[in-house]
């Protein structure tokens, strides 16, 4: 895909400097060195000359053309919410100029830069969560953005699943499946279900209602709405697994927001480095201590 | 010998001239058509499910072997690659059946194709639509008047050629 998406100057550059294969995120900005994460860890990208690889507003041209499949009435909202989901998950954080309609956000148009995520399957990364999957409740996973929530959201997905719970997947930005014509391309397990949809609250209503799921799993939960959603779904009986940007819990639970998750969510996961399950914080057991 | 082989030769002449004025009002009537029958397939394509326009492109032409076919492949190409230009259209556009005007038409139309929200593209669709419907209806008009006749006319010469050599 990545092939595919970028230029072709572009990409040769870049294969030729990094692994392909590490690649975790990639940084495209108008007249500017282009940048490359591998596993996390940014730098610069270098031709064979040893010049900085400089992307000019032709090649975002060109990416965007690609990424919206020369279509964007059928990706405008997502454009409008900033970004653009491509197959394989690959999501891109857009950014440029934007344009209003009735007061709202329309559209974006002179696009500047590009965020380009590649999502990775890693099968284990989740091993550290089995001791809840066993005894499952309402979990958020938790750290600041691009430690790996997604990764270990989509595993943790998987072990559930395979242990017999129907998992509903609500994926908003195809992050979580990589799916191909509404096919998964990442393993969720054999008993998940995937909703493709940009308006997750109408997700969360069709899941419960139609498929009756055991789990409802969604990635980076966003404002009251949401959670408040999330509370009703809890409350209806369906268990959730999420992920949401905080540096840990205390820190989430000191917003007035998110406070809000404390009276349905059991486990908090807190990530450390890149993937790395750092703290299960249990509210059942802090209650009997 | 040599006039009834020259009166033939006249015949068949005629004939294939006749035949080629034919198919050439015949081609055209069915590219203008099936450029109308491609408006509709993107407009349901657009509005209902907001298919991506390769795929509509594509599904369109599928086992189509007509100048249109050609000329929506050769468009379903420059899709699947990154961004293209408007000579690029042009480029896709170019057919012998076509009109310089019908041309830039047809490659302004594909070019505007997918830069847009959902209902100013339907609205551009809907004024692409109502430019080419009555370059399509005289297309057929002239197809049914003179497609026909120019077969005629080219038997009927022929014969007339022969006639006059014998």
């Amino acid at each position: 895909m990545l092939r595919d998406l970028l230029p072709e100057r572009i990409f040769n550059i870049l294969t030729a400097d990094k692994n392909e294969d590490k690649l975790t995120e990639i940084r495209m900005r108008v007249n500017k060195p282009l940048t490359a994460a591998e596993y996390g860890v940014y730098s610069t990208v270098f031709d064979r000359d040893g010049h900085a690889c400089k992307t000019d507003k032709q090649d975002i041209d060109h990416v965007l053309a690609v990424a919206t499949k020369h279509s964007v009435y059928s990706v405008n909202s997502q454009l409008a919410g900033g970004y653009l989901s491509c197959d394989d998950g690959i999501r891109i954080g857009v950014s440029g100029e934007g344009v209003y309609k009735n007061g709202r956000l329309f559209t974006l148009k002179n696009v500047n830069s590009l965020c380009i995520r590649i999502p990775r399957q890693i099968f284990g990364c989740a091993s550290a969560l089995n001791p809840i999957a066993d005894d499952f409740d309402n979990t958020v996973i938790i750290s600041p953005p691009g430690m790996g929530k997604t990764t270990i959201l989509r595993e943790f997905v998987r072990i559930l699943s395979n242990k017999g719970k129907n998992v509903v997947v609500i994926d908003e930005r195809n992050e979580l499946s990589a799916s191909v014509n509404g096919v998964p391309s990442f393993d969720l397990g054999k008993n998940t279900d995937v909703l493709l949809v940009s308006d997750k609250k109408s997700g969360y209503e069709g899941a419960v209602r139609a498929l009756r799921p055991d789990v409802i799993a969604t990635d980076e939960i966003f404002g009251k709405d949401e959670i408040d959603c999330l509370a009703d779904i809890s409350r209806s009986g369906v268990k959730i697994v999420a992920t949401v940007h905080a540096k840990d819990a205390l820190s989430l639970l000191k917003d007035k927001t998110y406070r809000a998750l404390a009276p349905f969510v059991r486990y908090y996961v807190q990530l450390e480095g890149i993937g790395k399950v750092s703290t299960i914080v249990d509210k059942e057991r802090i209650k009997s201590c | 010998m040599l006039k009834i082989l020259v009166g033939a030769l006249l015949f068949v002449c005629c004939g294939y001239v006749g035949c080629g004025v034919s198919a050439y009002y015949r081609r055209r009537s069915s590219l203008l058509s099936e450029l109308t029958g491609y408006i509709d397939a993107l407009e349901k394509g657009i509005a209902f499910l907001q298919t991506p326009l390769f795929d509509i492109t594509s599904s369109y032409v599928a086992d189509k072997k007509s100048d249109a076919a050609k000329m929506l492949s050769a468009y379903a190409g420059l899709l699947e690659k990154g961004e293209f230009s408007k000579a690029d259209c042009l480029k896709a556009a170019n057919s012998r059946l076509l009109t310089g005007y019908e041309k830039n038409l047809v490659a302004e139309m594909l070019y505007s194709l997918g830069r847009s929200d959902l209902d100013t593209q339907l609205s551009e669709l809907s004024k692409y639509r109502a430019n080419l419907s009555p370059i399509t209806e005289s297309a057929k008009e002239n197809y049914k008047k003179y497609g026909a006749l120019s077969f005629k006319l080219g038997i009927l010469a022929g014969l007339a050629a022969m006639l006059l050599v014998a």
